[in-house]
């Protein structure tokens, strides 16, 4: 692996418990400035459960207990002094169901801008259409920006999301299965979108589908019952796979 | 018949599919059963609606009274003559009356009707579905007459005691209906917090929304056709309230002055005096009239609910 001071998030030791089930089992994993890192498994197996706990979501849900160190910018996130809000700001979370507000496509885009200090009309402006342009859906929304976003297509609306979280610049991308609610021809846009990302940002995709994971990402990592089964170069993984049960699921023998 | 019976028994599965199973018939009845129910209820709204309207008329065409005359008129006098001898029937004292207690308590109530929404759905989530909940909505089901006596036996004291004069009036007719509709509006208000989808939620804390900003950013924005719905609801119901209203608010048919004063509302007048009139007067005929502006304000409250609940249809659609 590379040498560790590339990593921008780690992970060490991370179990997770729902009430008394635990979920997640001694997880390490870190993630690289920039590139996308996609975590694949079965359902069920805790991809999600973990992507969530990287910018806290499980706070909002009661009865969910997180351990272990997760460390950005060298600070644990979960430690008391953390800024929860600054925290998500930073790492930004992208959903699987397109889900724009039912707002207008510039106040969807806006949204996170509006919510810190205030900053002028032209400023704002120019930062919703770069982000629009960054999630490579300006072109098709330019002339419609006052429209609701719900009327967009599937595909738009999963990009507007992505713009939507790119407008406050995050530095990590957690992205939880963005395509699988869109048919093939936007789930390819929006890949294409998040390739041009990549170079700039540290994205990390939970994903069911495997042909995206190699696709699209450089390092793959593989969860199973709540474990990490497995995590390295996405090549590595689908085509010389370490461990059995890696072996199993790429070449699609459960899951 | 008999030859085509034949015919048809050469091949079973043609047989049964021609022929009418028990389900379908089951099927066909419940279908006949509800279209009668509903048949029957047509007919009774579309009666009254024209009991009323039919009756409401007859002070214009059979008593000649100018309708105008009548919407704008300020003096109501129905059963004395002035000095010429006619007879005074303006119910712009109580239309105005009807309007100002309904309009001054949805005003008073929404901003606690939303504050206490909020904080049951928002802040205090199990708690507030708990207790707070079933509270609001027994405060609902309680009769308006315990409402009034209780307006007549508190609020009216202490406005007298606390501003002088009668203590009847508006402001205890405003205070009393407030605290009616005030459940109704919550109880509406938390519907329509509650169908704000949670990814709403989930996502404007992710961007990294604080609680507050998610609240009036998200929530409120996203719940405003259900919150607007519920206070139309609120005002339906001020409106058309009559007993509790009656009980406080001085029934005297003069335009208010203050909120102080004494004054009236069409349901007031119209419980009022209904006892008091004869079938077939004028007396009785302009009370009829009264009704039939009431039915039509209720039905144009009817109409901006379902106005609202479209557009939160269109707003919602997407998913």
């Amino acid at each position: 692996m590379a040498e560790k001071e590339n990593y921008l998030l780690t992970t060490k030791n991370v179990n997770l418990f729902y009430g008394k089930k635990q979920a997640l089992f001694d997880i390490n994993l870190s993630f690289p400035k920039n590139g996308i890192t996609a975590l694949i498994g079965p359902s069920g197996s805790g991809k999600t459960t973990y992507l969530r706990s990287l910018n806290r979501m499980h706070d909002l849900t009661p009865g969910v207990k997180v351990e272990g160190k997760f460390l950005f910018h060298n600070n644990d996130i979960y430690s008391d002094n953390f800024d929860l809000v600054d925290l998500r700001k930073r790492i930004g979370m992208v959903f699987q169901q397109p889900t724009p507000f039912p707002f207008s496509v510039y106040d969807n885009v806006a949204f996170g801008l509006r919510l810190g200090k205030k900053i002028s009309k032209h400023q704002l402006d120019e930062d919703v259409e770069k982000a629009l342009r960054q999630a490579g859906v300006w072109n098709e929304v330019k002339d419609r920006l006052g429209a609701n976003a719900l009327g967009l297509s599937g595909g738009q609306q999963q990009r507007v999301s992505v713009a939507r979280v790119l407008a406050t610049k995050p530095d990590i991308l957690l992205l939880d299965e963005p395509t699988s609610a869109l048919d093939p021809i936007s789930s390819r846009v929006v890949e294409d979108s998040l390739l041009d990302l990549k170079k700039e940002y540290c994205l990390i995709i939970v994903t069911h589908n495997m042909q995206q994971a190699a696709r699209i990402s450089q390092t793959t990592a593989f969860f199973n019952d709540g474990r990490l089964i497995e995590v390295g170069k996405t090549r590595e993984i689908f085509l010389n796979p370490k461990e059995e049960e890696t072996q199993d699921y790429v070449s699609g023998k459960f899951g | 018949m008999a030859r085509r019976n034949k015919k048809n028994s050469q091949d079973p599965i043609k047989e049964s599919l021609l022929r009418k199973s028990i389900s379908a018939k089951k099927d066909m009845f419940g279908r006949s059963l509800s279209l009668s129910a509903l048949i029957l209820i047509g007919v009774v709204v579309f009666s009254i609606f024209f009991f009323v309207l039919s009756r409401g008329l007859m002070a214009f065409t059979l008593d000649g009274i100018n309708p105008f005359k009548f919407i704008f008129g300020t003096v109501w006098n129905p059963t004395t003559p002035d000095s010429n001898g006619n007879l005074q029937f303006g119910a712009f004292p109580m239309i105005v009356g009807s309007f100002l207690v309904t309009l001054l308590s949805a005003l008073v109530a929404t901003p606690f009707a939303i504050a206490t929404a909020l904080f049951m759905v928002e802040l205090q989530s199990n708690w507030g579905k708990k207790i707070m909940h079933p509270v609001v909505e027994l405060l609902v089901g309680i009769p308006s007459v315990v409402y009034g006596f209780i307006g007549l036996t508190v609020v009216v004291p202490l406005l007298r005691k606390t501003f002088g004069g009668s203590g009847f009036g508006i402001l205890a007719g405003t205070i009393v209906l407030f605290v009616m509709i005030l459940p109704t509006i919550t109880s509406l208000t938390v519907d329509a917090l509650r169908n704000v989808p949670n990814h709403y939620r989930e996502l404007a804390l992710a961007i990294g929304a604080t609680r507050w900003q998610m609240i009036y950013k998200v929530i409120l924005r996203a719940a405003t056709p259900g919150i607007l719905t519920a206070v139309v609801f609120g005002m339906a119901r001020a409106f058309g309230e009559a007993l509790a209203v009656q009980m406080v608010v001085g029934n005297a048919p003069i335009m208010p002055n203050g909120l102080l004063e004494s004054a009236s509302t069409l349901t007031s007048i119209l419980t009022q005096g209904i006892g008091n009139t004869s079938d077939g007067s004028v007396q009785n005929d302009v009370l009829w009239t009264l009704a039939t502006l009431l039915l039509i304000m209720s039905l144009f409250f009817n109409l901006i609910i379902r106005f609202i609940g479209k557009r939160t249809n269109i707003t919602q659609g997407g998913h």
